[in-house]
């Protein structure tokens, strides 16, 4: 769970002022957060190298030390993602639903707009209804595909009825299904499906609702899209970018596990690739860093091969959002907290003493009060000192 | 939880592969490797996948050569050139037989007066060579064959031993009049391995018939063949760590010695077991001990 980005600015004001040492504005706040943010989160890896290397950690269900830095590192963990390139097509729903018509009515497809109920997070709604017949709808954008290229179609499941519908999606080209993935057991959260265009042309998506009950049960879509796969991009291909590369995975076609990827220099592959004893195979290959968001794998994998990765993710920028209300309309002119507008710290909830004491030390800087620096890196010492000895 | 959960008996007996749980798989010996050696909190803190699947082969040669069964078997009928090239995965001979027409094997002998030497073409009088270099590229150009190979080539072996006593027929054959050497005591036939030009010579006796050639390979030729005999596991993993360990820097001595060791004790383990000695089969022979008269 996240730190909500008004309880820490409020905690900092309320230090700051009781000092007598001056007013922080939402905009040095916001400034201030970032880079406090940044500064915990790139210590978990010194920390966790450093309880590697020094303790080996005890049994304890909570209190060993590794266990809990894992924990706080946890919700910037993506796994398995596919190496994705080019977003073909990407629908978040946010605004509405006017680029998909309903293939038949027997439901309802209808827009769910963004509110504090579905963390503001638009969708659409697949709801089917009427008619024993299953209810689908169809986007109306045509998508290029290439014969033997591998794309991925990715959504979120964002709402299910409390009794859940079975559900496809199906890849189309000329009326014709030519991939398709369905579940009969839906669940809330990220899913996806690969699959190789077997011909080149335009082809386009349709999610449906394939329950036949007519007892209103439905699914809402937060966001869907098609993307080619070149095995060379690490990232998710959305927001969340690469801050540290993890493993690796390469799975051929037919294995039941993937195998692990081992990281070379460039400078190594050539000596790899004259021993025909450590020469990569798909059994045993390697990859090359090549660029801040691409790898280049040894050997080239083939169209039926999966390589996917996990990495870090980069915290979301926190951003305290505001409202300047008149005195005029009974506002006192300072910064109202708009929550709406706001982004919080991703970082666990443990970390909000450190946010407002790192905060605090970054603002006495700021406000050129060497004893608001003095006291907060006091309490910030303190604190690390309690954790770690 | 066990390794044959994921296959049911009928699965495996209507199946075409059989016989391969003995074995584990080079791929599979890396992967626990990895696992099992490879780590914070282990004896080799980090190494390259590709380093160990280096290493892994190399074991699986070594192995290959002094440990494991020799499985690899060529049947060929000898043509009329008495020559046969050598299977594409050779490394060394471990026997090499003639079959009869009862389908039993008669060992061949490699003959050890005989060669096929490379012979430069040349002119002019015996010391006083003159090699021919008629393309003119600094090379000088050879026979196809050598006489010496045509000599042996050309020559017969009788085989009808006939005679009970030291005359004509053995008389050819080295040692045959005055006490015969036991190698030659026999005309099942003989043969030449040229390295050089990758190709078995048999001797002329031989002709039309089947022989059976027994090798052994470095198992690396195909996937399917990177196996390891379960007797032989830890002799892999012994092998592969004591591998790393000892060509990594700063390793403490004491350390590349004990698996130096361990690899050793695992590898004559694993012999032992890969030779096969059943007791009752043992006793079997040994019973013999007390014939006086053997052949």
């Amino acid at each position: 769970m996240a730190v909500n980005v008004d309880s820490v600015y409020q905690k900092v004001l309320a230090i700051a002022n009781k000092e007598q040492r001056g007013y922080i504005t939402p905009l040095e706040f916001n400034l201030l957060a970032n880079q406090a943010q940044d500064s915990i989160f790139e210590q978990y890896f010194y920390d966790i190298k450093q309880w590697n290397d020094q303790q080996s950690g005890n049994s304890t269900e909570y209190s060993d030390m590794l266990t809990i830095l894992e924990e706080k590192i946890a919700p910037f963990k993506i796994n398995d993602a596919a190496l994705t390139g080019t977003a073909l097509f990407t629908d978040d729903f946010e605004a509405d639903i006017t680029d998909w018509t309903a293939t038949n009515g027997n439901g309802a497809s209808t827009h769910v707009a963004p509110a504090a109920s579905n963390n503001y997070n638009g969708g659409l709604k697949i709801l089917q209804s009427a008619n024993s017949q299953q209810h689908g709808i169809e986007m109306d954008t045509n998508v290029a595909l290439t014969a033997g290229k591998k794309y991925a179609v990715s959504w979120d499941i964002i709402d299910i009825s409390s009794t859940a519908p079975a559900y496809s999606i199906y890849v189309y080209r000329s009326a014709v299904a030519r991939h398709v993935y369905s579940t009969i057991d839906p669940a809330l959260g990220s899913l996806s499906f690969t699959f190789i265009a077997d011909t080149t042309g335009n082809h386009n998506l349709e999610i449906r609702n394939t329950d036949s009950s007519d007892s209103s049960r439905y699914i809402t879509v937060g966001e869907i899209k098609i993307e080619e796969i070149d095995d060379a991009t690490i990232g998710d291909g959305g927001t969340n970018t690469v801050y540290r590369l993890g493993e690796v995975m390469w799975q051929r076609s037919g294995q039941a596990y993937p195998t692990q990827v081992p990281l070379v220099n460039a400078n190594e592959i050539t000596k790899y690739n004259v021993s025909p004893l450590a020469r990569p195979t798909s059994s045993n290959p390697v990859y090359v860093r090549t660029a801040t968001n691409k790898i280049q794998l040894y050997p080239t994998p083939s169209s039926t091969d999966t390589i996917t990765h996990n990495f870090i993710k980069k915290p979301a920028e926190v951003y305290f959002g505001y409202v300047l209300v008149p005195q005029s309309q009974g506002g006192n002119e300072y910064p109202l907290y708009d929550a709406a507008n706001s982004v919080d710290f991703e970082l666990h909830q443990s970390e909000e003493n450190t946010l407002v004491y790192k905060i605090l030390e970054l603002a006495g800087i700021v406000l050129n009060k060497p004893g608001l620096i003095q006291i907060a890196a006091g309490e910030e010492q303190q604190l690390t000192q309690e954790e770690k000895v | 939880m066990g390794l044959l959960d994921n296959q049911t008996q009928s699965t495996y007996y209507s199946g075409s592969e059989h016989g391969t749980y003995q074995f584990t798989s080079l791929q599979t010996v890396i992967d626990q490797f990895m696992l099992a050696y490879v780590g914070d909190d282990k004896i080799i803190k980090k190494v390259k996948r590709p380093e160990v699947a280096y290493h892994a082969q190399r074991g699986l040669q070594e192995l290959s050569f002094d440990t494991f069964k020799c499985t690899k078997s060529h049947e060929i009928e000898v043509p009329a050139t008495l020559t046969v090239t050598l299977p594409q995965d050779y490394v060394n001979y471990v026997k090499l037989v003639a079959v009869d027409a009862s389908g039993i094997h008669q060992v061949l002998y490699p003959t050890q007066y005989s060669s096929d030497p490379t012979a430069p073409l040349q002119t002019g009088a015996i010391g006083n060579e003159n090699f021919i270099d008629a393309a003119g590229d600094g090379d000088i150009d050879l026979q196809t064959e050598s006489d010496t190979w045509d000599a042996y080539n050309n020559g017969t072996v009788d085989t009808l031993p006939t005679d009970g006593h030291d005359t004509n027929t053995y008389d050819e054959l080295i040692g045959g009049r005055y006490g015969i050497d036991p190698q030659f005591a026999q005309t099942n036939g003989s043969f030449y391995i040229n390295d050089l030009k990758g190709r078995i010579h048999f001797s002329s006796n031989l002709g039309g018939k089947t022989v059976i050639l027994k090798y052994i390979s470095d198992s690396l030729g195909t996937d399917a063949e990177m196996q390891v005999h379960k007797f032989a596991e830890e002799a892999m993993y012994k092998y592969i760590a004591h591998a790393i360990l000892a060509t990594k820097a700063e390793v403490p001595e004491y350390l590349v010695a004990r698996f130096k060791k361990e690899a050793f004790a695992s590898k004559r383990q694993a012999k032992l077991r890969l030779s096969n000695i059943k007791l009752e089969e043992i006793t079997q022979i040994l019973r013999g001990k007390s014939k006086h008269i053997k052949h």
